[in-house]
């Protein structure tokens, strides 16, 4: 079964390292990218089914380069980390659909959000369970209301 | 230069060939660009229409066996609040005065004029024409009893909406009403009062057309008292309601805003609607946020275009402020955002609110019943709502709010009057003399004198039967001769006895006089 290939961009080269390593049994194989720029050629040429990225980079920042994707026809799930000082640009992304955001540093559940990225972006996460997932938060929402 | 022909749609519900045909001659004599259709009545044909055609004037015809009021209610008042285009004049027929006791119902369930089939079609059609398109035309000189300047009391129909064994909520076109007010109110027959407090001012539920909602206190007696015009005891009304809420009562009741551009959806939504699903629909994102924090639904819908469109993104900010907003008045609605890239969990996070959900499909019908019927069972299980909603096809929701006007002048036709409170046009009144009879709100045809901080009114007298409005004309007409001097039931019987002298119309005199006598 293929796990599929995943896209970091960030221009904290620590940060990348450290993600690579703690995804590294998660993907097939790792690109990485340290701007919105530079992904979006990795991109062009790669056949990519999941992108990680940081919501404000420089050059290029995460909104940006999810709006020229999705100009693209690009539509594969897209997973922000974002920090203090982000909500504007996370308005932003929900609109060109962001499929999670992740917050800085602890970036909690990662590992989780990327596979069920990943799997999306592969194809094995077809409609019925699309739906079945949409179902199972709804009726979550309903547990939370008094 | 030449006026532009108006133009405009009138629709008639109802097999009647020679009485649509009538219809066409009249308006299309008018304007040759109104068009005149006519179809037969089905349960949602009132919704298709719309939802396929803006319509001007719409008529339906009660004197028709298959056309049932109770069923057509339900859908006046689902078009009428969700109507996306214009607003429309909603005209019932009925074959005959029995048929018309049901008139307090429609006129609280969207419907402005009423009209006797064959008694007064000349009139149906011309107040039609004035009201539904807005144009002057010649009215017929009718004989004028004016300068009357005398008091009278006249109900405005208005509607109950919730109640439990200590208040209701009332809901009415006028705007200003505080501390005491008189009612029509009869529930049930140990409920005797007529003098409700209002305890405060509400936002109107949206649910019916009209534009104000207060809490009422039900004035309720001490222990040793008894049941009197004054008060009651809660006893009896805790009893009444045990025994008789199922009846017209419901619980709970949900609402649900739905915002889409498919009309096909508003359609197969109303043909599921359940009487405890408050629904409305529509595609206007305009006032968004502010029509939510106003109306505050329990469940919100809205579709995202395929494409992100300058429109869209306006939504979306209305959207974010609705939530943040929301949150601090503690008003949580649950919103479902249909065709959504987003997952509802990202969305939970950029909005910063829980209780947003996403579906990458667009809203469907099956979808948003699913999900509202889901809602619903947790609302049961919760059963949090204290108030009862009454049935829209219930009876005793009908309720007429009372006030002390001076009527200034009176035809068979048009009665014109000073009140108390500002009163939209298109309100319905309920009058008691000279005989019982509805009339409406309408722009006047005549110049009407300032009269201080008061208002002062024309409006179009409807729904008479033959006899009826022969009886109003003989009493204008004598009026005009031997004004009266006050108007009650006495004085109004005295001038009908004096009208009627000649003919010795006993029949007339038996029904309408004694009639009079009873409402002193």
């Amino acid at each position: 079964m293929i796990k599929g290939n995943l896209l970091l961009v960030d221009d904290e080269p620590l940060l990348i390292e450290s993600l690579q390593f703690t995804l590294r049994k998660s993907a097939d194989k790792i690109f990485t990218a340290e701007n919105g720029q530079d992904a979006f050629s990795i991109i062009q040429s790669n056949d990519i089914h999941c992108v990680l990225c940081d919501i404000n980079m420089p050059i290029m920042n995460g909104v940006e380069l999810i709006r020229k994707l999705r100009h693209d026809k690009f539509e594969k799930p897209f997973i922000f980390y974002t920090g203090h000082g982000s909500h504007e640009l996370m308005l932003e992304a929900v609109k060109y659909g962001a499929f999670e955001f992740l917050n800085k540093p602890l970036l909690e559940g990662l590992v989780e959000v990327i596979e069920r990225g990943l799997k999306k972006g592969t194809g094995q996460d077809d409609e019925s369970s699309e739906s079945t997932d949409f179902m199972t938060e709804y009726k979550k929402l309903l547990a939370q209301i008094e | 230069m030449s006026s532009l022909p108006i133009e405009g749609k009138v629709f008639y519900f109802g097999s009647d060939n020679e009485f649509s045909a009538e219809i066409r001659t009249f308006f299309t004599h008018k304007s040759s660009s109104i068009i005149c259709e006519e179809g037969a009545y089905s349960d949602g044909a009132l919704v298709s229409l719309l939802c396929s055609q803006p319509q001007d004037i719409i008529i339906i015809d009660f004197s028709e066996p298959d056309i049932e009021i109770q069923k057509v209610i339900k859908e006046s008042l689902f078009v009428k609040r969700n109507n996306q285009h214009k607003p429309f004049l909603l005209v019932a027929l009925f074959k005959n005065e029995y048929q018309k006791k049901q008139n307090h119902l429609i006129f609280s369930s969207g419907f402005q004029l009423s009209f006797i089939k064959g008694a007064e079609s000349e009139a149906l059609f011309r107040d039609c024409y004035y009201i539904g398109f807005k144009k002057s035309l010649e009215f017929p000189f009718l004989a004028l009893a004016g300068n009357i300047n005398l008091s009278l009391e006249i109900g405005m129909c208005s509607t109950l909406t919730q109640m439990d064994k200590t208040e209701f909520v009332l809901e009415t076109d006028l705007m200003g009403l505080k501390d005491k007010i008189k009612t029509s109110l009869t529930m049930f027959p140990d409920l005797k009062c007529s003098g409700y407090e209002i305890k405060e001012k509400l936002l109107p539920s949206n649910q019916y057309p009209l534009s104000a909602a207060y809490l009422v206190a039900i004035p309720l007696a001490g222990p040793w008292v008894d049941d009197s015009e004054e008060n009651i005891q809660s006893e009896t009304v805790e009893t009444w309601l045990e025994n008789s809420a199922d009846e017209f009562l419901i619980h709970p009741k949900i609402h649900v805003r739905v915002y889409t551009n498919e009309s096909s959806i508003i359609h197969d939504l109303y043909k599921h609607e359940d009487p405890r699903i408050h629904l409305n629909c529509g595609s206007d994102t305009s006032g968004l946020d502010s029509e939510i924090l106003k109306r505050k639904p329990d469940l919100i819908f809205f579709d995202l275009d395929d494409e992100i469109s300058e429109l869209q993104t306006v939504t979306l900010k209305k959207l974010e402020f609705l939530l943040s907003i929301s949150m601090e008045q503690e008003y949580k609605p649950i919103v479902i955002v249909g065709n959504c890239k987003s997952k509802g969990q990202a969305l939970q996070k950029a909005y910063n609110y829980p209780l947003i959900v996403s579906s990458p499909g667009k809203l469907n019908c099956e979808l948003a019943l699913s999900l509202i019927q889901k809602f619903q069972a947790k609302r049961i299980e919760n059963d949090i709502q204290s108030h009862q909603f009454f049935k829209a096809a219930s009876e005793y929701r009908s309720i007429d709010v009372v006030d002390n006007c001076m009527i200034t002048s009176l035809t068979e036709h048009e009665i014109t009057f000073v009140s108390n409170y500002e009163l939209p046009i298109l309100t319905v009144l309920h009058f008691k003399l000279p005989i019982e009879f509805h009339a409406t709100r309408v722009p006047t045809i005549i110049p009407l004198s300032k009269k201080g901080d008061k208002f002062h009114y024309m409006a179009f007298i409807h729904g008479l039967t033959e006899e009826e409005l022969m009886v109003l004309r003989k009493f204008v007409n004598q009026i005009i001769y031997s004004p009266i001097d006050e108007f009650t039931g006495a004085c109004v019987m005295k001038a009908l006895g004096e009208a009627f002298a000649d003919e010795k119309n006993e029949l007339l005199e038996e029904k309408y006089i004694k009639t009079s006598q009873t409402k002193t």
